[in-house]
């Protein structure tokens, strides 16, 4: 199934200079890397404090409907979840890691920058079996603030959408 | 004919307090489920009348394992049809929804109009005067298998069985009323949550019906007073027990009382010291009858939400013994505000796969099935919350009594429920 909004960027897109490329390379890659060791404190700072997260299927965006699967429209909403999570959710006990491919950069305009980038990830349980959780890609805006790159916004698009139990850990 | 009269259940009490768990995983018990209760004499929930709008519009539903094409032909007629060539039996629509004027399978292109019925069988007559069908061969004998569907309020039910009684009856009084306020008016689908949960599909209108879990493995619920079982509340059933719906009632008990009552039932972990933003678990009062939260289950397939401010019907297709796809279509009403869909759009955090209170539920189904797999036949789940003996309404949530309404009208359906039992 071709996807009509792929748009093909070069990833050594020359128009963007390679310093910002490369803050925000390693910026994606270190938000995965929290995750995966569930630093999720470290992970909420690597958001801009007007930021937004949302997790949605695949198929919504292709039907046009606007529902999530998470929807945490300011800082505080993924402070909460991730709050709640901590005190209150039960959940499947497991290790994730993240896989990404090289990131597509879309676009640099007004300091905001777009990039794409696949992820499958896979979690293994605490007996020590793994397998494939999901697959989809981020759709990031990133900032470039005194404190370094940051994300704005965080869209996971999801290919599997018909999720293996639930989603807990963010993606 | 498969012959299933080797299928046997020891239920050792016939008011359904105990549940052999051997029902969950045995294959015969699966395979007997879907003749007598998915194709058998039930009304199965296919999808919503929003999600095809327009004539053409069609989508791929199931009913038990058996897939399912609902569309709408050009007198804004619904039909369905089950999704398997005539001919040999390939899968005759192969993307999940769209819009299509006919439908051809692609393995010899035999050709279908929206009804289901046979229109065109290329090379009938043969080629250069060779092959082709035998003179007998005639097209209307080979339509495909037809479903009865029935629209209640734009939700659409469907049946194998062509003389099943009209879905009010089905639904009986109490569920035409919820189900039939829930849809009063036009909606629009706000969009789809999909989950796969390795458990046996029936744990799942068990989870549904199950009260007491509510408010002890969903924590957010207790703290936010979305569900406590210090509530006013209920579980009420139709008048053979098949349908349930759990109700109750925010700010029926206050957050002291609720606190002391968990606390001297030794349950004392998960207190939430706060949010940062609070329009989550805001209630913008819309509910008649003033409930904060109403969990309807439709026998088999079928359930309907309000969880505060969040609605959905939601569905379950059978994946195995050891599966199943839970589908949660949210919507919004067409005269909603910008405000109250935005709302409703950011309440859905609470429900789904990621749900601040049902996540639990397919991590708790999946440790049931996984453990009681190994389970000897003489072991059982217990359940007794709520009361034994004969099977009625509770207005309480420390009530487990519909779990045992389910199995009571299972049991009936498959024929093998034991010798004098409650219905």
């Amino acid at each position: 199934m071709k996807d009509m909004k792929d748009v093909v960027v070069a990833r050594s897109n020359p128009t963007i200079p390679a310093e910002i490329r490369q803050q925000a390379s390693e910026l994606i890659l270190d938000s995965v890397l929290h995750l995966d060791r569930m630093e999720l404190e470290a992970w909420i700072d690597c958001f801009d404090q007007t930021s937004c997260y949302h997790v949605i299927p695949r198929e919504n965006i292709d039907c046009g409907y606007p529902s999530a699967i998470i929807r945490c429209d300011s800082l505080d909403i993924i402070k909460d979840r991730l709050m709640v999570l901590d005190v209150s959710s039960k959940y499947n006990p497991h290790w994730d890691r993240h896989f990404l491919n090289g990131t597509q950069f879309q676009s640099y305009e007004n300091g905001i920058l777009i990039a794409h980038t696949n992820f499958m990830i896979v979690q293994s349980t605490l007996e020590g079996f793994s397998k494939l959780f999901v697959a989809g890609h981020y759709e990031d805006k990133i900032v470039f603030t005194a404190d370094g790159a940051k994300l704005r916004e965080r869209i996971v698009v999801l290919d599997t959408f018909s999720v293996p139990n639930l989603i807990a850990v963010p993606l | 004919m498969k012959d299933f009269a080797g299928v046997q259940v020891n239920w050792p009490r016939n008011d359904y307090s105990r549940v052999p768990y051997s029902i969950y995983h045995d294959p015969e018990i699966y395979a007997l489920e879907q003749e007598k209760i998915f194709r058998g004499r039930c009304w199965n929930v296919l999808c919503l009348e929003a999600e095809i709008p327009n004539p053409g519009d069609f989508r791929v539903c199931h009913v038990g394992d058996t897939p399912v094409v609902v569309n709408r032909d050009d007198d804004g007629e619904l039909y369905a049809f089950v999704n398997r060539c005539a001919h040999r039996g390939a899968e005759i629509v192969r993307e999940p929804w769209g819009t299509a004027k006919e439908h051809t399978c692609i393995y010899h292109a035999w050709l279908y109009n929206r009804k289901g019925d046979l229109k065109g069988v290329p090379f009938r007559r043969g080629a250069n005067g060779k092959g082709g069908m035998p003179e007998c061969f005639d097209m209307k004998n080979h339509n495909l298998v037809k479903v009865r569907v029935t629209s209640f309020n734009g939700v659409i039910f469907g049946t194998f069985h062509h003389d099943m009684e009209p879905i009010e009856d089905y639904l009986g009084p109490l569920f035409t009323k919820h189900v039939g306020e829930m849809f009063n008016r036009p909606i629009k689908i706000l969009g789809y949550q999909r989950q796969r949960i390795a458990a046996n599909w029936k744990l799942y209108p068990e989870n549904i019906k199950d009260a007491y879990h509510g408010s002890l493995l969903h924590e957010f619920n207790r703290t936010f007073g979305l569900s406590r079982l210090t509530q006013v509340a209920g579980g009420y059933m139709d008048e053979k027990h098949r349908h349930s719906i759990l109700f109750q009632y925010k700010g029926s008990d206050s957050d002291e009382e609720a606190l002391k009552a968990y606390i001297e039932n030794g349950v004392k972990k998960g207190e939430i010291a706060g949010l940062n933003d609070y329009s989550m678990v805001n209630i913008i009062d819309e509910n008649p009858f003033g409930m904060s939260t109403r969990v309807m289950n439709v026998f088999p397939n079928c359930f309907f939400h309000q969880i505060g401010n969040t609605l959905a019907m939601r569905k379950i297709r059978t994946l195995g013994v050891d599966g199943f796809e839970l589908t949660w279509v949210l919507y919004t009403y067409a005269d909603d505000s910008e405000e109250m869909v935005q709302h409703r759009l950011n309440q859905a955090n609470m429900v789904g796969p990621a749900g601040l209170i049902s996540m639990e539920d397919g991590e708790a189904l999946e440790m049931v099935h996984r453990t009681t797999k190994s389970a000897a036949e003489d072991e059982m789940a217990v359940i007794e919350m709520g009361g034994i003996g004969s099977i009625g309404d509770r207005d309480t949530r420390v009530n487990e009594v519909t779990i045992r309404g389910f199995w009571a009208y299972y049991a009936q359906l498959m024929g093998f429920a034991p010798e004098g039992a409650e219905q």
